[in-house]
């Protein structure tokens, strides 16, 4: 179902159609010379491909953005709390409000960082929140958490960019929150936790996915660009190693790549991306890095039920967003319901990510849901099942004409000397008609997203 | 090279169908060609390292890769070029287009020469530009002569980018040898795996 056209979207269409048209390959040209790629790997091969993109941005309401952006703010500060407490006294676990086994049974929790604490208490340093707009009780619903390496806000930074250049009709009729400042309030995280020197994005490389966020996110905060083999630690600090043979502290990293590749000598030994002995500086409290070791139990899709509690729990607040209506079949009233009501529910599997292992209960084959429901009976603690979220479609413009296609909301989340909401966004929207898959690495697309005050 | 390309198309059409395949010679490539239009795309398309798609290509990647230092209208005027080599595969090259190419790159140079930060990034650009050209130079015209007054440039650009860098001389007249020369100085300003080398000397 099309969500229905606010008064804003209805003022972006007068625009668009009042100025020329010719301006719309004007600004496709903009964003191919300018290589705004995320690249796919398939079959082994290396795509290089532009991240396609949609000329009709998501318009939200800036009093609707307003909420949902208290909710986010909220929602980050309780999830670092969590991280806090359940990598020193798991509070939370001893008093019986997370079972115990969901935290230590999670792939990312790493009891071996039990009471290594980041600088000034961040964990939580970049999150990307992923949102969709039920289309029946029009409201957002949190679909998941990213505490990790969340990626794609340098899409809707250039795409703006690019809307600005060609289109300034826009800027100067309608009232667009800026975004600009993006760069800034990064920076300014990596300051406020900096331990002294210099500023770091530590990149896998050239064939990473999203290479260019990394190279733009350097750009934009001044930070320097570098991979593995371009630094070093010595006496638990971490050097950055230049051309002519100088070496500089590195006080902040903000890496992108996970854990598992971060470090040869403490996770996976094969790494040729990571920094060896880097979390030894880390250990000892000489280097930040955003975002912190470990955070992926937060966002364990298995932990995610848990957020409202935890809201409660740590602020004494009451959620101000709700998750999708979520079921664990680790307890056995859920795991009655889901077995009884797997056609009409979505089943995740919480190791998985990027919209893998998601399957809808009512495309499954006999044999295939056979095999679920064994899997769940085997494993209760590896799946969670959801209810099938009618989201709203939002208007593409496509080969075809414009037409609807669903569309879900990653909002970007700062958290330095305080927590910041990017008053936009990540638009991601399904190619295809009917799929509910908007993951980047499913071969979605993107839109910018403008929060509008009439 | 796209000038030289360009020049000798001239020649191939109708004063000396030879000199394409001389100038290639020089550089150490045999090509073939059937008239001046495939000699351009030979030289733009052909398969034999250092085609001018492959160096533009080759330009892209290193952009891509030190994209976070460059300046933005110059990364998206050489990805342009870059675009329009690779859709332009299957049809004849004109000496307009690479007379396009060459304007690009000239708009490139001056963007980066206004935009780069002076101390470091520009004078990188500079160093290796002058390397490129001394080497193009002793290619084609074979004398040491045409670049010995230029060597303190290098040396003066060197300075600044490796403060330890030692200023070079020319002691040889053999070519060859004064080629390999002049990619040691590029070793001598910048140091490769100096991370690998600082963890061998910490383990030691």
């Amino acid at each position: 179902m099309l969500e229905p056209v606010c008064p804003e979207l209805q003022k972006f269409y007068d625009i668009f159609d009042s100025v020329d048209q010719s301006k719309v390959s004007e600004f496709k040209e903009f964003l191919e010379a300018n290589a705004v790629n995320f690249n796919l790997f398939k079959d082994g091969t290396f795509i290089e491909r532009s991240f396609p993109f949609d000329m009709i941005p998501r318009i939200i309401p800036k009093a609707e953005f307003d909420a949902l952006e208290a909710g986010i703010i909220q929602r980050v500060k309780a999830l670092n709390a969590f991280l806090n407490d359940i990598y020193n006294d798991q509070k939370i676990v001893n008093d019986g409000v997370v079972p115990r086994e969901y935290v230590d049974s999670a792939k990312a929790f790493l009891p071996e960082f039990m009471g290594v604490n980041p600088p000034k208490g961040v964990r939580t340093h970049i999150s990307g929140i992923d949102l969709v707009k039920d289309a029946v009780s029009g409201k957002w619903v949190i679909l998941e958490d990213n505490l990790r390496v969340p990626s794609g806000v340098s899409y809707p930074l250039t795409i703006r960019r690019a809307f600005r250049h060609t289109y300034p009709e826009f800027f100067e009729s309608m009232k667009i929150s800026k975004i600009k400042h993006y760069g800034d309030e990064l920076k300014a995280a990596m300051d406020y936790v900096n331990t002294g020197g210099l500023n770091v994005v530590l990149t896998p490389g050239r064939y990473n996915s999203a290479y260019y966020e990394h190279s733009y996110l350097a750009k934009i905060t001044g930070a320097t660009l570098a991979s593995g083999d371009d630094l070093v630690v010595e006496n638990d600090e971490v050097f950055l190693c230049s051309y002519d043979g100088e070496r500089q502290r590195i006080g902040a990293i903000y890496r992108r790549l996970d854990d598992d590749f971060l470090d040869p000598e403490e996770f996976e030994p094969d790494s040729l991306i990571g920094v060896k002995g880097i979390t030894r500086a880390y250990r000892a409290g000489n280097v930040a890095i955003m975002n912190s070791i470990g955070n992926g139990v937060a966002d364990d899709k298995g932990i995610y039920y848990f957020v409202p509690q935890m809201v409660k729990y740590y602020l004494d607040e009451e959620p101000i967003l709700s998750n999708a209506p979520t079921y664990l079949p680790y307890y056995e009233k859920d795991r009655k319901y889901v077995l009884e009501n797997i056609d009409k529910l979505v089943i995740k599997d919480v190791a998985e990510a990027g919209g893998y292992g998601v399957l809808f209960g009512n495309r499954l084959t006999p044999e295939k849901r056979a095999e679920i429901i064994e899997m769940i009976l085997a494993e209760p603690r590896r799946w969670i099942a959801q209810e099938v979220i009618e989201f709203y479609d939002l208007p593409c413009m496509m080969e075809e004409g414009i037409v609807p296609r669903k569309a879900d909301l990653r909002a970007y989340v700062i958290h330095g000397e305080k927590v910041t909401v990017s008053m936009g966004g990540l638009t991601r929207y399904a190619m295809e008609e009917g799929n509910y898959l908007v993951n980047s690495s499913q071969g979605g697309g993107f839109k910018d997203t403008w929060v509008v005050e009439l | 090279m796209l000038k030289e390309l360009v020049n000798s198309y001239d020649y191939v059409i109708d004063r000396d169908f030879e000199d394409g395949r001389k100038l290639y010679t020089k550089l150490g490539v045999e090509i073939e060609y059937k008239n001046a239009l495939d000699f351009l795309k030979q030289g733009v398309y052909g398969t034999y390292g250092g085609s001018v798609e492959q160096i533009i290509s080759w330009a892209r990647e290193n952009a891509i890769e030190t994209r976070h230092l460059l300046d933005e209208r110059g990364f998206a005027t050489l990805n342009k070029i870059h675009n329009q080599l690779v859709a332009g595969r299957d049809r004849a090259v004109s000496p307009t287009n690479l007379e396009e190419i060459i304007d690009n790159c000239s708009l490139i140079l001056g963007i980066f020469s206004t935009e780069l930060d002076r101390t470091r990034a520009y004078q990188l650009i500079r160093f290796g530009q002058q390397i490129e050209r001394f080497d193009l130079i002793l290619r084609l015209y074979g004398e040491i002569e045409m670049v010995t007054a230029d060597i303190e440039v290098i040396n003066s650009i060197a300075r600044q980018l490796n403060r330890n860098y030692r200023p070079i001389n020319v002691t040889t007249s053999d070519i060859s040898k004064f080629l390999l020369f002049l990619n040691s100085v590029v070793d001598r300003v910048i140091h490769k795996d100096t991370c690998a080398s600082a963890v061998s000397q910490s383990q030691s």
